[in-house]
């Protein structure tokens, strides 16, 4: 594995900020992003259905193993040199149910999230500094 | 001699013996950790050490300065309630230490572990990734 592709869902600010993060940490493996809404981009990946795409998080590797939804986070920690030890404790068999439980739930309210205040998008900030 | 001088040795006594019953346990039960995250015996024998030394220091020097009670110390009563209090704080800051001291051998022991390992769970599926244009 020497390079994953992480398909997101660039409408979400939460799913923005986690890319962020994701980022500014040490990779062991390089990551990619590419925003689900990246038609040309995704150009590369043909077998992939764009609605599901915006359903979930989608990691596909440089072998072209794929990985969605909890998998996908999951193997995107396993990615970070910090955080590989935390991969294989959340793919056990005891705790991997609950990680796809929380990412079921996070995924399917993530704009109602990031609409909270919290996760304020990149348009009301820059809002907020002009005013 | 006096019930305060009685308080004074019966602490040091327990805190210094408590103090080296945890050193000895960590000292003990600590080297396996460190000759795996070091993989070598020597080094691991002598950071083990180290770490003992620096535990011993840290506790003595506390349990020094801890000592002197700010009242006056007249009945058995007294005795008894000062040294549990001082005996309470001591333990727990041997505890603090203890699993700090736990804390710094498994961040230790967590880098040989970041060796190129397998991906802790096989992929969805597979799909077709045609090269960058």
């Amino acid at each position: 594995m020497k390079k994953l592709h992480v398909l997101y869902d660039a409408r979400c600010e939460m799913c923005r900020s986690c890319t962020r993060w994701l980022m500014k940490q040490e990779q062991l493996v390089p990551l990619e992003f590419i925003p689900a809404q990246n038609f040309s981009a995704l150009a590369r990946f043909p077998d992939l259905d764009r609605r599901e795409l915006l359903d979930e998080l989608h990691v596909v590797a440089d072998s072209g193993a794929l990985y969605r939804g909890s998998d996908a986070w999951i193997i995107c920690l396993y990615a970070l040199k910090e955080y590989r030890g935390w991969s294989h404790r959340l793919a056990s068999p005891t705790l991997r149910p609950f990680a796809q439980k929380i990412c079921e739930m996070v995924s399917e309210n993530r704009l109602t999230l990031s609409d909270m205040l919290w996760w304020s998008s990149d348009e009301h900030l820059l809002q907020e500094v002009e005013a | 001699m006096t019930a305060i001088v009685w308080m004074y040795l019966i602490y040091l006594g327990i805190s210094v013996a408590l103090t080296v019953w945890v050193a000895t346990t960590l000292h003990k039960n600590g080297r396996v950790f460190l000759v795996d995250a070091f993989a070598r015996e020597d080094l691991a024998d002598s950071i083990n050490h180290l770490l003992v030394i620096g535990f011993y220091l840290i506790n003595i020097g506390f349990v020094a300065l801890f000592l002197k009670v700010g009242y006056t110390v007249n009945k058995a009563q007294d005795v008894i309630e000062g040294l549990s209090g001082k005996l309470g704080v001591v333990l727990l800051v041997l505890g603090g230490m203890h699993f700090f001291n736990l804390f710094v051998f498994s961040r230790i022991r967590r880098r040989p572990t970041q060796q190129p390992t397998p991906p802790p769970i096989p992929p969805t599926g597979y799909v077709k990734v045609s090269q960058e244009i």
